[in-house]
C-alpha cells in the first residue's frame, strides 16, 4: 500500500473525527500530533478487549493497552502503509501481550508456586461440578491457559475477535496455511482437555 | 473422507466450524459425520467451545482512557527530552552523588529526633491518604472553563451553575451569625440574572485603571475557584473548606479598590439585586493596588477538603498540584467538562434522593452534610476556622442569616394515651440547640444510649391541657416529609419563638440609611 500523500488535501473540509485512518496518519506524520487522539478513541476499545481476551484479567488491561498506544505513538511516524492500520495495531497489541506473557512465565518460573499445578487443581475442581452457560466460559478460559501461546493466540483472534484467516496471518506474521494448522491443532488440544470435564 | 489422515480431518473440521469450506466439501463432511457419531461428538464439543468464546463479554467503555494515556505519553515525552544522550553521563554521576549524599545524611542524622519526626510525618501523611483511599484515579476541577463573568457573578451572588441544562447550581451562603453553607440544588434558577463586566463597570462608574484591577482580581480568584471543587474519575467530590469564604473575599477585594462614592454605588448595585452581601466600610479609603494584591489569598498546594464519595464523607488534608490538574483540565476542556458535569449531577441527584446526614469532625470544627428533598448541603458550624486565609479584607458583611432549619430522622413516633407522643432523634449540637428553644413544660427529654444505634435524644411532647394543639403537632410530625421520616425540628416551636430568631437584615437597614444621607 502506497503512502496516500494527497489525502490531507482531499479531506481538508472533513472533521478529524470522520477522517479515515490513513488521512489521520498522514496528518500525524506531517506534524499534527493532536490527531493521534482520534486514532486512540477509534481503537481503544478494540485494543482493551484484545488484551482482556488474552489475559482475562481486567487489572492488566489498562497498563498494557496504554503501553500499546505509546508504542503506536512512537512508531507511527515510520508507518509505511504496507498493511492497514487496523492489522498493524492488532500486531502491536498481540506482540505486547506476548512480551507480557513471557515476563509472567519468567516470574512463575522463579516463584515457588507452580502455575501448572494451580491450573491443574482448578480444572480438577471444575470436573466435579456441573456446567451451565454461565460458568462454561470460565471453564474454557481456564483450560485455554494450558495451551501453548502459539496455538492459543489464533483461537483468541478467530473465535473471540472474529478476524479472518488472512488478518490473523498478517497479525501473527505467518502464512495462512500456518494459521489454519495452528487453529486446528489448538482446537484439538482444547477439545482433549475439555473432554473429561464436559462429557 | 475416509482416506484422510487424522490431522487432515481435524483441519477440515476446524475450517468447517469457521465456515471456510465450500458447499461440496461441507456436504461431504456432513455425510461423513452422519456415519461417524464419535467424530460428530467431537465436532459438537468444538462448536460449543467456539460459540461460547464468541459470546465473551466486552469490557465496559473507558471514558477516561485518553486522559490517562495522554498523561503517560507526556511523561514519556518529558523524560525523553530531559535525558539527552550527551547528558546521560552527567545524570549518572549526579545520581550516584545524590545516593551517596542521602546515605551519608541518613547515617549522620539517624539519631536526630527532628529528622526522624520529619520523615515520620511525611510517611504518616502519605499512609493516611492511601489508607483512607481519599480520591482515587484522575482528579479534575469541576469548574475548568470559567469566564471572568462567571467569577464575577459568583462573587456577587455566591452562585455558580454546574449544569445549565438541568439548572443545577452550587451556592455558597454566609450567614450573619458566622455560620456558612454550601448548597447544591437542582432545578433551581440562579438567584439573579447574570451581570456582565460591562454592566458592572458602567453602573459603578469605574475608571480604566480600576477596570484593569478588577480584571486581575477576577483572574486571580478564578484560579482559586477552579481549585475549590474537584471531581475524581471515580465520582468522588472534594470541596475545599475555603470555598465558604471565597465570594465574600472577592466582593471585599473589589470593594477595596473603589473610591467611597463608587462604593456607595456598589452598595446600591448589590442591594437592588438582593446580593447576599452589604458593603460595611463605605467611607474607608481606597486601598493601593499593591496592598489589594497582597491581600488576595494565593492558591496553596495543601488544603483541607471535604471529600464526598459514594459511601463516606470525610474531612481530609489533600496535597494537590493545582497547576497540573488545571492544565490537564484545560487541555481536555470540552470533552471532560461535559463528562464530569454529567457524573457530578448524577451523583448528587442520587444523594439528594437518599435522605441522609453525616457529621464530620476535625478538631474543634464540625461540618454537617445533609442530603434530602432535592438539596445537598454542607453546613460549616465553625466558620473561618477552617480557612487558611487569615488576611481577609473585611469590606463586606453577609446581610442575611441562613434560616436555621435542622432536620432530623425520626424512626418511629410512639403515641402515649391521647395527650402525648414521643420520638427519638440523633443527639448532636444542633438538635440540642433546638431543644433549648422548645416551649418549656410541653416537652420532656432524656438521652437514650442504645447499644445498636448509638446515643439518641428521646423527646416527649405532652399537652394534656390543649388537645387541639396536641393533634395538630402530631399531624405536623407525621405529614412532614412523611416518606423519608424527616421532620423540621423548627416545626415543633411556637410561632412566637420562631419570630425571635427570624432573619433580620440589620446591616442592610443601616447601610440604606447611610446611602440616603
Amino acid at each position: 500500500m502506497a503512502k496516500p500523500a494527497v489525502i490531507n488535501i482531499i479531506n481538508a473540509n472533513i472533521p478529524n473525527v470522520q477522517k479515515s485512518d490513513d488521512s489521520l496518519i498522514v496528518l500525524f506524520q506531517n506534524g499534527e500530533r493532536e490527531v493521534f487522539r482520534f486514532l486512540v478513541e477509534r481503537y481503544q476499545e478494540k485494543v482493551r478487549n484484545i488484551v482482556f481476551s488474552i489475559f482475562n484479567d481486567p487489572d492488566l488491561v489498562d497498563d498494557i493497552s496504554q503501553e500499546v498506544f505509546i508504542k503506536v505513538f512512537q512508531a507511527l511516524q515510520n508507518f509505511r502503509f504496507e498493511s492497514s492500520f487496523y492489522t498493524w495495531i492488532y500486531r502491536i497489541t498481540v506482540n505486547k501481550c506476548r512480551d507480557e506473557l513471557r515476563k509472567k512465565k519468567v516470574k512463575r518460573f522463579f516463584s515457588f508456586q507452580s502455575f501448572e499445578k494451580t491450573t491443574n487443581l482448578k480444572i480438577e475442581n471444575m470436573a466435579t461440578t456441573t456446567f451451565d452457560d454461565e460458568n462454561m466460559m470460565g471453564v474454557i478460559q481456564e483450560t485455554m491457559k494450558k495451551l501453548p501461546e502459539k496455538f492459543r493466540m489464533p483461537i483468541i483472534l478467530k473465535d473471540i475477535d472474529g478476524l479472518s484467516y488472512d488478518e490473523i496471518a498478517e497479525v501473527l506474521d505467518c502464512e495462512v496455511g500456518t494459521v489454519k494448522s495452528r487453529l486446528s491443532r489448538g482446537r484439538t488440544m482444547l477439545k482433549e482437555l475439555l473432554m473429561p470435564i464436559l462429557v | 473422507m475416509n482416506q484422510l489422515s487424522q490431522k487432515e480431518l481435524e483441519q477440515i473440521i476446524s475450517q468447517y466450524l469457521d465456515g471456510e469450506l465450500d458447499s461440496v466439501e461441507t456436504k461431504k463432511l456432513e455425510e461423513y459425520l452422519s456415519t461417524h457419531p464419535s467424530v460428530m461428538r467431537d465436532v459438537e464439543i468444538l462448536r460449543t467451545t467456539k460459540q461460547t468464546l464468541s459470546r465473551k463479554e466486552k469490557l465496559p467503555k473507558d471514558d477516561w482512557f485518553w486522559l490517562k494515556l495522554s498523561n503517560k505519553l507526556e511523561q514519556k515525552e518529558f523524560h525523553s527530552h530531559r535525558i539527552m544522550p550527551g547528558a546521560r553521563s552527567v545524570f549518572a554521576f549526579s545520581s550516584l552523588a545524590s545516593i551517596i549524599f542521602v546515605i551519608v545524611g541518613i547515617i549522620y542524622f539517624r539519631e536526630t529526633p527532628i529528622f526522624h519526626k520529619f520523615f515520620m510525618d511525611r510517611k504518616n501523611l502519605v499512609e493516611n491518604v492511601y489508607r483512607n483511599n481519599i480520591m482515587t484515579g484522575n482528579i479534575l476541577p469541576l469548574f475548568s472553563n470559567l469566564s471572568k463573568e462567571d467569577v464575577l457573578n459568583f462573587a456577587l451572588f455566591g452562585s455558580i451553575g454546574i449544569d445549565s441544562a438541568n439548572n443545577t447550581s452550587l451556592t455558597v451562603r454566609n450567614s450573619e451569625d458566622k455560620s456558612s453553607q454550601i448548597q447544591i440544588v437542582r432545578n433551581e434558577k440562579l438567584p439573579a440574572p447574570p451581570v456582565t463586566i460591562h454592566d458592572f463597570a458602567k453602573e459603578i462608574g469605574i475608571t480604566t485603571n480600576q477596570q484593569e484591577m478588577v480584571d486581575s482580581i477576577l483572574g486571580s480568584y478564578k484560579e482559586k475557584l477552579q481549585a475549590s471543587v474537584l471531581v475524581s474519575e471515580n465520582d468522588e467530590v472534594a470541596i475545599h473548606a475555603e470555598l465558604i469564604d471565597l465570594n465574600r473575599a472577592m466582593v471585599s477585594t473589589i470593594a477595596s479598590c473603589l473610591e467611597p462614592v463608587q462604593r456607595t454605588r456598589f452598595q446600591k448595585f448589590l442591594d437592588v439585586r438582593k446580593a447576599p452581601y452589604a458593603v460595611v466600610a463605605v467611607n474607608a479609603p481606597k486601598l493601593e493596588p499593591h496592598v489589594i494584591w497582597n491581600n488576595i489569598p494565593k492558591v496553596s498546594s495543601s488544603h483541607n477538603y471535604v471529600v464526598i464519595s459514594h459511601d463516606t464523607v470525610e474531612f481530609a488534608e489533600m496535597r494537590i498540584n493545582v497547576d497540573s490538574i488545571r492544565e490537564v483540565a484545560h487541555r481536555h476542556e470540552m470533552r471532560y467538562q461535559r463528562l464530569i458535569t454529567e457524573r457530578m449531577v448524577t451523583e448528587l441527584t442520587e444523594r439528594q434522593q437518599r435522605a441522609e446526614e453525616n457529621l464530620v469532625k476535625m478538631g474543634q470544627n464540625r461540618i454537617r452534610i445533609q442530603s434530602s428533598s432535592g438539596a445537598f448541603q454542607i453546613h460549616f458550624e465553625a466558620p473561618g476556622a477552617l480557612s487558611n486565609e487569615a488576611e481577609m479584607v473585611e469590606m463586606v458583611k453577609p446581610r442575611f442569616r441562613i434560616p436555621a432549619s435542622p432536620r432530623a430522622m425520626v424512626n418511629e413516633v410512639t403515641i402515649i394515651g391521647d395527650s402525648a407522643f414521643s420520638f427519638e432523634i440523633p443527639t448532636d449540637d444542633q438538635t440540642v440547640r433546638v431543644f433549648k428553644r422548645l416551649p418549656k413544660g410541653e416537652f420532656h427529654f432524656e438521652i437514650v444510649d442504645s447499644m445498636m444505634r448509638g446515643p439518641k435524644m428521646k423527646l416527649m411532647f405532652k399537652s394534656p391541657s390543649n388537645k387541639r394543639e396536641f393533634e395538630s403537632k402530631l399531624r405536623q410530625m407525621r405529614e412532614k416529609d412523611h416518606e423519608r421520616n424527616l421532620i423540621d425540628l423548627d416545626s415543633l416551636l411556637h410561632e412566637s419563638d420562631k419570630q425571635n430568631i427570624e432573619n433580620i437584615p440589620s446591616k442592610t437597614n443601616q447601610i440604606k440609611k447611610e446611602i440616603e444621607i
